[in-house]
């Protein structure tokens, strides 16, 4: 008889119990992550309006693969943090007009959500009532909500379809979690005079083609024919303010800006002048503020100092 | 037995289990060693009976390289831009396989400009009918699930309508190919078996907005037939198209500027963002094609890179002015 001293036996014991957990644990989660998505798919098929119902199942795309959804586009949402995508599809019956396609951007937060509405908004659009960032075009619904991108499609621009996305919309933004706020106080600092209703952008990165201009909201601005765009931007204190706006200074430069005198003294060493365009860059404490291709010098300069006065306040 | 002796017969058990431990570990060890690769999966699968893609072009005629019909019918539109390159005849003859390759990128309906339109479609299948064409595949590998793509497009339905077969994407009519001088395209899969069997090709696209390469037309339309995980391409986007415009060589490319998506391509989503420019160009020259299609999207030649790279590569000439485009208004 071969005997074991029960030292290792316990020993053997111990080990194989703590694998048998192991696995348990990994089958469980799995199971867990498998329920998970499935609760998923109710939620957004329950939200189908009155006379649709779910046309499709849900499709979920993370980075890996959002270009199997919207190939080419799909830079424009990785590249501004895109986590994942849900589309559902709604449909009234076999008639093919009365379908409409819901797509569920979760962008993380609340400004990058902000920045891939903004950088894809309509122009001569309607703003969608009860929404603060959102609008509509004839076929189409488009908001912004918290850390959500949304975009409710429709294969026709009948009325009763455009109801039946109005009453999705309404359904989808009541359960979309905002954490309060927008997240988004800096459109607050930009002056309202002038301002061309719904042109804020925020740019993630790569605005105005410079790769290290990130985080920047940006404005149109029009008086008369003169048009112009401001930019502003909150970095994490005053150095990182004054880093960017060098780089940016001289990615300008580098790329043929010259240095031209400021009609106002506060803004000496701040305006070049870009191939007749007048662009400014001013550090000011923790905010990058800007001017980017106005036509009159007088104007970009007169609206940075408005700015740089608001963000006193 | 001892308590010495006992304790040995232990310790001897204890080695023996820790040996066969030890020789089963390193026995998964070197498994697990001659099975590891160390260069990871190859972006590329291996050389194994490459294919080379037909010539389907056809003679060339003076005069007759591209056409442009303004009008709203896309029907008429079409009809007319091949009517003015010597008719369909010159392209598709009595017995041929003509294979159809339309932008089918995405699973939308036709109102929102994203793939080609299904009557251009459907228009240009039943002049390869009128032709006598012995059969017509109409095919692609589109980006979103394959079935409802045909299907929610409406391209499905016009080639059924006009008695054209549709080749899916199954993964076995694929085969590897590699472009010569190509920098991308090597041992790389594309959707081959339909184009094997043809004797003609024609490529069908709208003239659309790309948010990568600046537009998507007829040179772009080629994305389709390659497989694999194509979207690595996306990094040198306008290498990739012109490689694809110096691999395929069309009898014929239609590229369909009635309505143009303008913003937000390559899918768009909402009827604003199409804008109306009633042009139907038919062409022998890819290049030329899309060159002259640019300024519908407000763009300049030089605006589109991949436009240059494919002139340079000899695959057409972005100075379609020297072609002497045929153009008309149709009725």
């Amino acid at each position: 008889m071969v005997l074991v001293p029960a030292r290792s036996r316990r020993l053997e014991s111990v080990i194989s119990i703590l694998i048998l957990f192991v696995l348990a644990f990994i089958a469980v989660s799995l199971v867990a992550m498998q329920f998970e998505t499935q609760g998923v798919d109710l939620e957004l098929a329950a939200l189908a309006p009155a006379g649709f119902e779910a046309a499709s199942a849900v499709e979920r795309y993370e980075a890996g693969n959002l270009y199997e959804k919207i190939n080419g586009k799909a830079p424009l949402y990785t590249e501004s943090g895109f986590l994942k995508l849900d589309t559902i599809r709604f449909a009234a019956g076999d008639d093919e007009e009365l379908t409409m396609e819901m797509y569920l951007f979760d962008m993380g937060t609340a400004r990058r959500a902000f920045s891939v509405y903004s950088m894809q908004k309509r122009a001569d659009t309607q703003p969608l009532e009860g929404m603060e960032f959102g609008y509509r075009t004839s076929n189409g619904l488009y908001f912004a909500r918290g850390k959500y991108y949304v975009e409710l499609v429709g294969y026709s621009e009948r009325p009763e379809l455009m109801e039946a996305m109005e009453e999705l919309a309404r359904k989808l933004a009541a359960g979309l979690h905002t954490d309060g706020g927008t997240g988004l106080a800096e459109i607050d600092s930009l002056p309202h005079e002038d301002k061309v209703a719904g042109s804020v952008t925020f740019y993630v990165a790569s605005a105005f083609g410079c790769e290290g201009l990130t985080e920047i909201f940006t404005c149109t601005y029009k008086s008369g024919t003169e048009e112009m765009t401001a930019f502003l931007s909150r970095r994490s204190g005053n150095a990182e303010a004054a880093k960017m706006a060098q780089m940016y200074r001289d990615f300008l430069i580098e790329n043929g800006a010259k240095p031209k005198k400021a009609m106002n003294g506060m803004l000496e060493g701040k305006v070049l002048d870009f191939y007749g365009y007048i662009e400014i860059v001013v550090p000011a404490g923790s905010y990058l503020v800007g001017v980017h291709e106005a036509q009159s010098q007088e104007a970009a300069e007169k609206l940075v100092l408005k700015i740089l006065d608001g963000l006193k306040e | 037995m001892t308590e010495k002796a006992k304790d040995k017969l232990g310790r001897r058990e204890l080695l023996a289990r820790a040996a066969k431990a030890g020789l089963a570990i390193a026995a998964a060890g070197a498994v697990a060693y001659t099975a590891y690769d160390k260069d990871g999966p190859s972006a590329y699968p291996q050389d194994e009976g490459l294919v080379t893609l037909p010539d389907f072009s056809v003679p060339a005629q003076a005069e007759k390289v591209m056409s442009v019909v303004n009008g709203a019918d896309r029907k008429q539109t079409v009809g007319k831009a091949v009517e003015l390159l010597g008719g369909i005849e010159r392209f598709v003859k009595a017995g041929d396989v003509v294979a159809i390759k339309p932008n089918v990128a995405f699973a939308t309906p036709a109102m929102l400009g994203a793939t080609a339109n299904p009557e251009v479609v459907g228009e240009v299948c039943r002049l390869c009918v009128k032709a006598g064409a012995k059969r017509i595949v109409v095919m692609d590998n589109p980006i979103n699930d394959p079935a409802s793509c045909f299907t929610i497009s409406g391209i499905g339905k016009a080639a059924n309508d006009a008695a054209a077969d549709i080749a899916m994407p199954r993964d076995h009519l694929f085969r590897n190919t590699s472009l010569a001088g190509g920098k991308l395209i090597r041992n790389w899969p594309v959707f081959f078996e339909p184009l094997a069997g043809a004797d003609k090709l024609i490529g069908i696209a709208p003239v659309k907005h790309h948010h990568r390469s600046g537009a998507s037309m007829t040179m772009k339309n080629w994305y389709g037939l390659l497989g694999g995980r194509r979207n690595i391409f996306h990094q040198d986007i306008n290498t990739i198209i012109a490689e694809l415009a110096m691999m395929v060589k069309p009898s014929l490319v239609i590229l369909d500027g009635t309505e143009v998506m303008m913003t937000n391509g390559p899918t768009g989503g909402s009827k604003s963002d199409l804008k109306r420019a009633d042009t139907m160009i038919a062409s022998c020259d890819m290049v030329a094609a899309d060159s002259y299609a640019a300024q519908l999207l407000g763009l300049k030649v030089t605006d589109l890179p991949y436009l240059t790279k494919a002139q340079d590569a000899g695959a057409g000439t972005t100075d379609y002015q020297s072609l002497k485009p045929v153009q008309t208004r149709s009725s």
